[in-house]
């Protein structure tokens, strides 16, 4: 038999084909990415028997009322005043500013020891309760501690650690505005934002922004680096449960 | 001189359209690599805030969109909320999230975050009764979508 040649297959329409996929694509999605502010909840607590005492310096106080009036620590405001403040709550060593303490290997090295008695001693407590709910306080020092140990050793020089005392009390109202509600709280995370970039910037050549961006792809790494400048910025963010003023 | 030839009276030779699909392919997938499907058409208009302290997020299937401002067509100023692509309320946020715990993966249900679009004229009352709902259901993850000012 004579071999006979496949005929081609005319691909004349296939561009049609791929224009009719193309702007289906284009019904189908949106472009805008979704980006946003975010934010964790608070979990629900037992109310507290033995509360704490709370020492004024160790609270910033930012409140908006129902007319997006702006008080921080109980003087009138502007949104633009809130990047000082929170600067200041994270790095001044002012009197009204929250207390901090030097982190160094001596520091440390006693912290742990005195840790480590004080564990000791309360497993010898004959009193159940009162050893778990011990134990557990000074458990969570430790690890606080070696927080602070693994971000020395990465960083190799001694820091001042903001006290774990310490919040911002961001406070709004049931007729406060979302965008001012907002504007204000993106001013909080935004300064936060920036001293933990510079941070990772000059200690690890790496924004943490990148730093968390490489996590979540999936690279763990990073994880210490991360852990490190948590430890020198931590957010602390609090915001009471709305009340009607 | 004579090799030279004029070919005359044929007018312009046609362009070539084979490479028209590898092209159009091209801008096809280009277009599913930056482009992300749509959920559900707004019933609520909002208009995002700006801010500079804003997240990305890649993956959009972890978001459970609740979106908040004033219905569309409607002369009432008040705030609506939009679950799915009905108006809610916020007495049926709890149920949504566990609908989405039902929908994501598995290992993704404790990366589901609360996709909040709220306009920027609502009041807080209303957010806070939502964040209120998230608490009561344990969705602790909280996004305010907005843009990121340049």
């Amino acid at each position: 038999m004579a071999k006979k040649d496949i005929p081609e297959i005319n691909a004349g329409s296939m561009a049609d084909i791929a224009f009719l996929l193309l702007i289906f694509w284009l019904v189908t999605t949106t472009m805008d990415r979704d980006m946003g502010l975010r934010l964790t909840l608070p979990q629900e607590l037992p109310p507290c028997e033995d509360c704490p005492e709370v020492r004024d310096r160790n609270v910033l106080k930012i409140a908006v009322n129902g007319k997006d009036e702006l008080q921080i620590e109980e003087e009138r405001a502007e949104i633009e005043d809130v990047e000082q403040w929170v600067d200041d709550f994270y790095n001044s060593d002012a009197d009204n500013m929250p207390e901090r303490h030097l982190v160094n290997e001596n520091t440390i090295a006693d912290t742990m020891a005195r840790l480590a008695i004080l564990i000791n001693e309360t497993k010898l407590i004959p009193d159940e309760n009162l050893k778990v709910a011990l134990l557990d306080k000074y458990e969570k020092a430790l690890e606080e501690w070696e927080g602070k140990e693994s971000c020395l050793e990465l960083t190799k020089e001694p820091f001042m650690c903001i006290s774990k005392r310490a919040v911002i009390r961001y406070e709004s109202n049931n007729g406060t505005t979302f965008e001012t509600y907002f504007e204000v709280l993106d001013q909080i995370k935004g300064v936060l934002k920036r001293l933990r970039n510079d941070f990772s910037m000059s200690a690890f050549g790496m924004t943490y922004d990148q730093m968390e961006k490489l996590e979540d792809g999936g690279d763990k790494s990073l994880r210490p680096m991360i852990k490190a400048v948590r430890v020198r910025y931590p957010l602390r963010l609090l915001e009471p449960d709305a009340r009607n003023i | 001189m004579s090799r030279i030839k004029k070919k005359s009276g044929k007018g312009q030779p046609g362009i070539s359209t084979a490479s028209l699909p590898d092209i159009v392919f091209m801008l096809l997938f280009f277009f599913m690599a930056v482009a992300v499907m749509k959920t559900t058409d707004p019933l609520v208009e909002y208009e995002k805030p700006t801010g500079e302290a804003i997240y990305r997020f890649e993956d959009a299937s972890i978001l459970a969109n609740i979106r908040v401002g004033r219905q569309i067509g409607s002369p009432s100023k008040v705030s609506k909320i939009q679950l799915n692509d009905a108006i809610k309320s916020v007495d049926d946020i709890p149920d949504f999230i566990w609908e989405k715990r039902g929908l994501v993966a598995a290992v993704d249900v404790n990366k589901i975050v609360a996709y909040l679009d709220v306009d920027v004229d609502t009041k807080m009352a209303i957010v806070n009764k939502i964040k209120e709902r998230l608490q009561s259901v344990e969705q602790y993850e909280l996004a305010y979508s907005a843009k990121e000012n340049k």
